[in-house]
């Protein structure tokens, strides 16, 4: 569906991505995590060709036309003085959608003739995205707008989202959304870190590759782990092992606990801060 | 098999997790020869999982006799499984060990676990 090769861009000189080579295959739900000024917005953008690289390139498959590729950025500022009548209209006519299916707008109660900038931030996300899904999507990409979204309508946007992508097959990529409705769905992970993908696994890899432990606050881990992040306290100490192996079970005489995904993520993100401070 | 619970925090994978909680729901009789199955789209809204997993999930179940059905016209409960009693057997001595290590772990004597089984099974701890 899209294959990114030697990726690269510069905001003010300094470097935001360096040299980024993936793929993502069509009808796959992608999660990119990582530490804010990671890269994972500018990546995106590029996706969405808002952005031009320095170099390198983006290149989807042949018959995807931009008209079926949605974006939800991580700031909504569009069609701010537009009543939402006449944003669908123009939405219509920009993108030659055959038909906007108005349930979500009458199941949130919202007047066709109120401004955009009337709506909340939920809202707001609500209507672009039944805009987005008249486009007939087999790409969304998402920044992290629905941490900002209430849990209620978190709810209404993950049931329309999982209708969509069983309607079309919709290839996903979200950025940042590990929040515990979501964590089941994504079924590839990729964390980036200084512009790089530091990690890009199965879902269900990755869960077997990060485990914690906990222990007493006099306790010690042995040298020959891989720690990739730990947490003390005066009560207790935690280390989030990665990559951890079977046969370190065998090996060593501590308890290694499953994780879920946001605390997997976490303790990547939080690892960065670490290296970062040393 | 609307109570399917899925652990997020275990690392087995969600379409196992989702392949056991059906395969539960019919060993235990909650679901019954012939029952249908939600279509795949509504039960990832249910369970919150994508799809393309709830189609493998069924597809898996298809596979061991379980359910059958196709993709697109719908998939229902079938008892073609020949072995269900010996599942349900073995299902129930796993679940059975889970509950021993948990309250041997807490540090029950074995006595202790008899006597309070003893206890559980004849319905008398309502006092």
């Amino acid at each position: 569906m899209i294959e990114v090769t030697d990726l690269s861009f510069k905001f003010n000189k300094k470097p935001v991505l360096e040299n980024i080579n993936v793929r993502f295959g069509e009808g796959e739900f992608i999660l990119i995590a990582g530490n804010n000024g990671a890269g994972k917005s500018t990546f995106l953008r590029c996706l969405t060709g808002v952005l031009t690289p320095l170099s390198g390139s983006v290149h989807y498959q042949e018959g995807l036309s931009k008209q079926r590729i949605g974006f939800i950025p991580d700031r909504l500022g569009f069609f701010e003085n537009f009543t939402l009548k006449k944003a669908i209209d123009f939405h219509t006519r920009v993108f030659h959608t055959d038909g906007f299916d108005d349930s979500l707008l009458k199941e949130l109660e919202l007047d066709l003739n109120s401004q955009v900038k009337t709506l909340s931030v939920g809202e707001r996300t609500l209507f672009l995205f039944s805009l987005i899904i008249a486009q007939k999507p087999r790409l969304l990409l998402m920044d992290e707008i629905l941490h900002a979204v209430d849990a209620y309508l978190r709810d209404v946007f993950l049931d329309r989202l999982l209708d969509m992508i069983a309607q079309y097959n919709t290839t996903v990529i979200a950025v940042n959304h590990t929040f515990s409705e979501i964590e089941k769905i994504p079924e590839r992970v990729l964390v980036m870190e200084n512009g790089r993908f530091i990690i890009d696994e199965k879902t269900d890899a990755l869960r077997e590759k990060v485990k914690k432990i906990e222990l007493e606050p006099n306790g010690t881990v042995p040298d020959e782990l891989p720690v990739l992040f730990k947490k003390e306290t005066p009560y207790i100490k935690e280390y989030y092992v990665y990559p951890f192996e079977e046969r370190m079970k065998a090996a060593f005489d501590v308890k290694f606990r499953d994780l879920n995904l946001a605390d997997i993520l976490k303790s990547f993100i939080g690892g960065y801060y670490v290296k970062k401070r040393v | 098999m609307f109570r399917m619970n899925i652990d997020t925090a275990s690392s087995v994978p969600v379409y196992k997790q989702a392949i056991q909680a059906i395969k539960v729901e019919i060993l235990a009789g909650r679901l019954k020869d012939g029952d249908p199955l939600p279509p795949i789209r509504e039960l990832a809204k249910i369970i919150r999982l994508h799809p393309n997993t709830v189609a493998k999930v069924y597809t898996a179940l298809q596979e061991e006799g379980f359910i059958a059905g196709k993709m697109g016209s719908g998939h229902w409960v079938t008892f073609k499984n020949k072995k269900l009693d010996s599942l349900k057997k073995a299902l129930i001595e796993d679940e059975f060990r889970n509950f021993i290590d948990r309250v041997l772990a807490v540090g029950a004597s074995k006595a202790e676990i008899k006597e309070l089984m003893e206890k559980y099974l004849n319905g008398d701890h309502h006092d």
